[in-house]
């Protein structure tokens, strides 16, 4: 039996987790549009992600469709705060470093209204 | 007034054959060099910055920006001077061109930056064009109102490095009560690496999405210039950005160099 926990598998060894990050906006709407844009193009723009591991230099190229199933999506938005799901592959390995490293950090750069990181869950508990 | 290079200055890297990777900072296209080819440092891009090291083992931050190519991050040996000024009055003693004697006035570590500069580093001769850019930029920076004056952060880095790592409470306590522990960590669903960032938010994050699903706690991870340049010569301890991993192999060390304790 396995004794990760986190996050929980399907059947087919995929899982789904929900990442959710508060945030202050006065127009929901118009900034769920834009972060939607947002995420479609930075999904098309960063297939590949290079990192060069010091003192060695070695370097790592992760893909993000090895990763994930298909373009993070945001499930829930109002003025405080946005849920965004995404699904990833049984065989994922470097998730979490694409989602927290890549994806939330640049996220977090792009939109000054992202106030803060919340809490991740599987999708559905 | 804050001074801009015009010419675009980049590192190159070159492997001689004993595996030794040099460094040069290059005057405009990364190219030749004392007749050895360089390569462009790779990751240098989009404000991009390298940890390396010299023969005496001192760990300097590269970038290919003119205000801050090169940062001396292992400034530990600099803790120990007492009269700075006069220090670097005797350090400074033959080595007296723009970066040095632009940052003496301001830096009690800048003396690191010249030896950096013109000797581990780059190995430069004064018949050097680079060496010249690099007078030059170092007098740009005098300009640029003491970019390389030391920052807050730059004191704390004196003294040590601060990571902090994400996990479950009960991983967390074990490793307060007994220590890095392989067995332990893989009885909670960890891997084989200890993973450990000097971004706190990141941390949180990772605690969050513990894969045992337990209670999100964060250790802090203090950890001396000195031990960890230690364990990176040893290839134990890799860096990307604000990720710091430590190999299994580096563990048991890494028990007695470190200081753990928990963030509250």
């Amino acid at each position: 039996m396995s004794k990760v926990q986190f996050p929980k598998r399907k059947a087919d060894g995929t899982f789904c987790v929900e990442v959710t990050l508060r945030v202050t906006t006065s127009d929901a709407e118009e900034l769920l549009r834009r972060m939607t844009n947002w995420m479609n193009q930075w999904v098309k723009a960063n297939q590949v992600w290079i990192r060069v591991w010091e003192p060695s230099g070695r370097v790592e190229k992760l893909r993000y469709d090895e990763e994930f199933k298909g373009i993070p999506r945001i499930v829930f938005s109002d003025s405080r705060e946005i849920k965004i799901q995404v699904d990833g592959h049984f065989s994922a390995r470097w998730w979490k470093d694409w989602l927290v490293l890549k994806i939330i950090q640049e996220l977090k750069e792009a939109f000054t209204e992202i106030q803060a990181n919340g809490s991740i869950k599987d999708c559905d508990s | 007034m804050k001074y801009v290079d015009p010419k675009g200055l980049d590192w190159g890297q070159w492997d001689d054959e004993n595996g030794k990777r040099h460094y040069w900072y290059f005057d405009g296209k990364v190219g030749s060099h004392n007749g050895h080819t360089y390569a462009a440092v790779q990751g240098l891009a989009n404000g991009g910055s390298r940890l390396v090291y010299d023969d005496s083992g001192e760990l300097f931050r590269i970038r290919n920006n003119s205000r801050n190519y090169l940062e001396d991050v292992g400034r530990w040996q600099a803790a120990s001077v007492t009269n700075p000024a006069q220090d670097q009055v005797n350090q400074l003693a033959g080595f007296v061109h723009g970066v040095g004697s632009a940052l003496a006035g301001f830096n009690p570590g800048a003396h690191m930056l010249v030896n950096a500069a013109t000797h581990q580093i780059g190995g430069a001769d004064e018949s050097d064009p680079g060496y010249h850019n690099a007078d030059a930029i170092g007098n740009g920076l005098v300009l640029g109102a003491a970019i390389f004056t030391p920052a807050p952060e730059a004191e704390a880095a004196a003294e040590g490095v601060t990571l902090f790592h994400g996990s479950d409470a009960v991983s967390i306590d074990n490793i307060l009560a007994e220590g890095l522990n392989q067995s332990a960590a893989a009885e909670r669903g960890g891997g084989d690496i200890f993973w450990t960032t000097t971004n706190i938010e990141h941390a949180q994050f990772f605690a969050e999405a513990n894969p045992a699903g337990g209670s999100p706690a964060l250790l802090r991870v203090d950890i001396s210039h000195p031990a960890l340049q230690q364990l990176m010569q040893k290839g134990a301890v890799e860096v990307q950005g604000t990720t710091y991993k430590f190999l299994g192999s580096a563990w048991q060390e890494l028990n007695k160099l470190a200081t753990f304790s928990r963030v509250p």
